[in-house]
């Protein structure tokens, strides 16, 4: 039986992160060539970024296109960029000149530090809403989460972050308005972050209490002899937890694309900002490590999420030919 | 004990164990758009240069007034083509002491690289002594403006690597860089035994105009450059900063290909620029009735700007009538239409200016009342230059600053003396503009160049190869607690080393 047990847990190991770097190749070869095929000179657009519209000269994009060897084939291109990335080198950034890498960690840790901030905060507040939300269904409280998970869901990220800065920046004075470098400027996207999550979140926690509070497992438990605490501890909030995780990872899409909007608002030097800014001014090595780490991380987040559920649910570490 | 930013602030900054630094005064927060993308002078030295860190050999004073900042004086010799930099006594933010050879090398990395000075014909650069030599090819008298180009800034010889790039910012000016983080900005200090009240500042880069907005009304900034006009009346509201604004030498001009059928004649871009609405679209978009254009230059180029031209007139009927005299007569749907071409064209403009798109809609129902019709197509900044260099432009409208260096004429010749301006008349192609922009530069008489001036704004008003619509306003938000603060219309210094907290 432990051989099985490790079996499937390497098997799940393996197949995500072959899937992990499957998916950081597939979206970096796809960024490359959607950028190869937007119209338009990409060193003049790199010149922008770095002079200025106003400063355009032909001298200065004929030197920067020699600069980056824009001029040499897609396809040298393309393979110059695997081989660097298979060494773990980014490249430069065609903007600043400097190494896409720790330009990278520094915007990334920005971007973990409010992600797992508002990431966990939406769990604080959405765990809470669905489960009493769950136990009542169509109850007052089960209507008020829903309304306000509704309402949450329809507001985009930007006027969910703009009403907040407008009521605890702007109103209140109680937090700063934009920018980084203290906990405090952490708060603000973090909630926003937050309350995008929590509308999805808390249906998810809510729906998955209905259908475990209605199914047979804990009824059974209490006939064995189990008390009602070890009923719902042992045998219910594991089946919450099972849908509940599994959703988890796929909310890293919402974060990124929620990060987009909210440090571009905040001023925020995370991920979402270093990419808007490197696509604006096609600044292919930072976007394509942009993507590669997009995409392996997603892919992780996914390995992470597969291991808790196998951890949680014993069904699925039984040997598939028992 | 309520609950307040600083408060939270504080707690924060405290949890995030910062080293606590006595400081007798607060920092100065400035916000502006612009990120520190990398340390070469030609991409970010205007921030540093705002900032007081760096300094060029020379500057130029608000009231326009050329003025030596590494440059003690200087002085041209009777060839009109050796020019004399007499260097100041003073030290690079590394201690070492700043000497003609390292000014020298420091403007030679630039120019070798192409990056600055590429408008002026030097022959070669010499240190003398203490005295920087540059020599011209030819007369060129408006060579101590162009050394106040930001991409001429001058480092320290450490600042650069082997490779010839600025590894660090080691300058000249009042204050020194302590910390840069990146592309968001830099936090920066007055130099030892240096004299500004404001001793330590903080610069970061807000690309969001309402995010800056919204820094303003919190005071969460001590001076934020470039608002939007809706904002400002609820960063008044507000009274934690106080809104300034300046009118500075920038136009917003519609631009053409001369080249075309629909432009060629000036009959017809005359009809255009009177069919235009400058005082109407000044009031209703910009808020502010006299950043309407009379003409091309605005009156803070002292000079340049021509009191005794007419103002741009609004005269649809005259506009009509100048079309019907040229030919253009109305076609079955309205537009009108000569020898087979109709009077309709595409408009580029800029859609992270909020303003222009809005401006353009309104230009386009002005020329639809005299049979033209225009169609906008906003886009990203680059699209325009590519459409000059792909042959495609047909119109565009932007804004255009006319002191990349302090004298116009660094921005007329690349506007309006070549063919395929990024930003210019594509295709005028006049002589006549041609030859007053060249004796300009090889004139030192002031008369004569005053004269020269004059001309060179004639032609330009009555030739219109670019439409002037409005004249532009800066507009920045200062803390209350801060004095001292003034607009440079030439946007070369923020001037903080002439504030003091009040």
């Amino acid at each position: 039986m432990a051989v099985g047990i490790s079996s499937v847990w390497g098997r799940v190991i393996l197949g995500r992160l072959a899937q992990a770097v499957l998916v950081a190749w597939a979206v970096a070869t796809l960024v490359f060539f959607m950028l190869e095929a937007l119209p338009g000179e990409a060193a003049l657009r790199v010149v922008i970024a770095r002079l200025g519209a106003e400063r355009v000269t032909d001298a200065a994009i004929a030197r920067a296109a020699a600069e980056a060897g824009l001029a040499a084939p897609m396809l040298e291109r393309y393979g110059a960029w695997i081989l660097g990335t298979l060494r773990f080198d980014f490249g430069h950034s065609l903007v600043s000149g400097q190494p896409v890498a720790p330009e990278l960690w520094r915007h990334g840790q920005h971007t973990l530090t409010v992600g797992l901030a508002g990431w966990l905060l939406s769990y604080l507040l959405a765990i809470p809403a669905g489960v009493l939300a769950g136990l009542r269904p169509g109850g007052v409280i089960d209507r008020l989460v829903l309304a306000a998970a509704t309402a949450l869901a329809a507001t985009p990220a930007f006027l969910l972050g703009l009403g907040l800065m407008s009521l605890f920046a702007l109103t209140l004075g109680w937090l700063p308005a934009a920018g980084s470098g203290t906990l405090a400027h952490v708060l603000l996207p973090a909630v926003t972050l937050a309350l995008a999550l929590t509308a999805t979140s808390a249906r998810i926690v809510r729906h998955a209490v209905v259908e475990t509070r209605s199914a047979f497992f804990p009824t059974y438990a209490r006939v064995l002899g189990a008390s009602n605490q070890s009923a719902v501890l042992r045998h219910s909030l594991p089946n919450v937890a099972v849908p509940l995780v599994a959703y988890a990872s796929v909310q890293l899409a919402l974060v990124l694309d929620g990060f987009l909007v909210i440090e571009t608002l905040f001023a925020y030097p995370g991920i979402g900002d270093l990419l808007v800014k490197a696509l604006l001014a096609h600044d292919v090595p930072v976007i394509q490590a942009v993507a590669v780490t997009i995409g392996f991380a997603f892919a992780l987040l996914g390995l992470v999420a597969d291991l808790a559920t196998l951890a949680i649910d014993p069904r699925l570490r039984r040997p598939v030919a028992a | 004990m309520s609950l307040t930013r600083r408060t939270l602030l504080a707690a924060s900054t405290a949890s995030l164990a910062l080293p606590a630094r006595a400081q007798t005064q607060p920092t100065l927060r400035v916000v502006a758009p612009w990120e520190v993308t990398s340390l070469q002078p030609a991409d970010t030295g205007y921030i540093f240069a705002r900032m007081e860190v760096a300094e060029t050999l020379v500057g130029v004073d608000p009231n326009g007034q050329l003025v030596g900042l590494v440059a003690e004086r200087w002085s041209v010799d009777d060839d009109r083509l050796t020019w004399r930099f007499t260097v100041r006594d003073k030290r690079f933010h590394d201690g070492t002491p700043v000497t003609a050879a390292a000014v020298v090398q420091s403007l030679e990395r630039v120019r070798t690289a192409g990056d600055s000075l590429a408008g002026v014909p030097i022959d070669r650069i010499d240190a003398v002594d203490n005295t920087v030599v540059i020599r011209t090819t030819r007369p060129f008298s408006p060579l101590p403006a162009f050394l106040v180009d930001y991409a001429a800034i001058i480092l320290a010889p450490a600042a650069f690597g082997a490779d010839g790039k600025v590894q660090q910012m080691i300058a000249t000016g009042p204050y020194r860089v302590t910390r840069l983080e990146g592309a968001t900005g830099f936090d920066q200090e007055a130099v030892a035994g240096s004299t500004p009240a404001i001793r330590a500042a903080r610069y970061r880069a807000v690309g969001n105009g309402d995010t800056r907005g919204a820094l303003a009304i919190a005071g969460d900034a001590d001076l934020i450059y470039t608002l939007a006009p809706q904002v400002l009346p609820r960063i008044t509201a507000a009274g934690r900063t106080r809104v300034l604004t300046e009118t500075i030498a920038r136009s917003r001009i519609m631009s053409f290909d001369c080249g075309r059928p629909q432009f060629r004649e000036v009959a017809v871009r005359r009809a255009i620029s009177l069919s235009i609405d400058r005082a109407g679209i000044a009031r209703a978009l910009l808020r502010h009735d006299p950043s309407a254009a009379t003409q091309l230059l605005p009156p803070v180029l002292a000079g340049w700007h021509q009191p005794h031209l007419p103002a741009l007139a609004f005269d649809p009927a005259e506009a009509r009538r100048l079309l019907d005299a040229a030919g253009w007569r109305p076609g079955a749907d309205g537009i009108r239409v000569k020898d087979g071409h109709a009077l309709s064209f595409d408009v580029k403009t800029i859609a992270n200016r909020p303003e222009l798109p809005a401006m353009a809609a309104a230009i386009q129902a002005n020329l639809a009342d005299v049979g033209i019709r225009m169609t906008i197509q906003a886009g990203p900044s680059s699209a325009i230059p590519q459409s000059v260099r792909d042959g495609t432009l047909q119109a565009s409208f932007f804004a255009r600053t006319y002191v990349n260096v302090p004298d116009p004429i660094g921005t007329l010749l690349p506007d309006f003396a070549t063919d395929r301006p990024a930003w210019g008349a594509v295709n005028w192609g006049n002589q006549a503009f041609r030859d007053l922009a060249n004796a300009y530069t090889a004139s030192f008489d002031a008369a004569e160049r005053a004269g020269l001036q004059r001309r060179m704004a004639e032609v330009l008003h009555e030739e219109l190869p670019t439409i002037p619509v409005s004249w532009f306003e800066h507009t920045a938000a200062a803390s209350t607690r801060l004095g001292g603060v003034v607009l440079d219309p030439f946007e070369t210094r923020y001037l903080i080393s002439r504030m003091r907290w009040l």
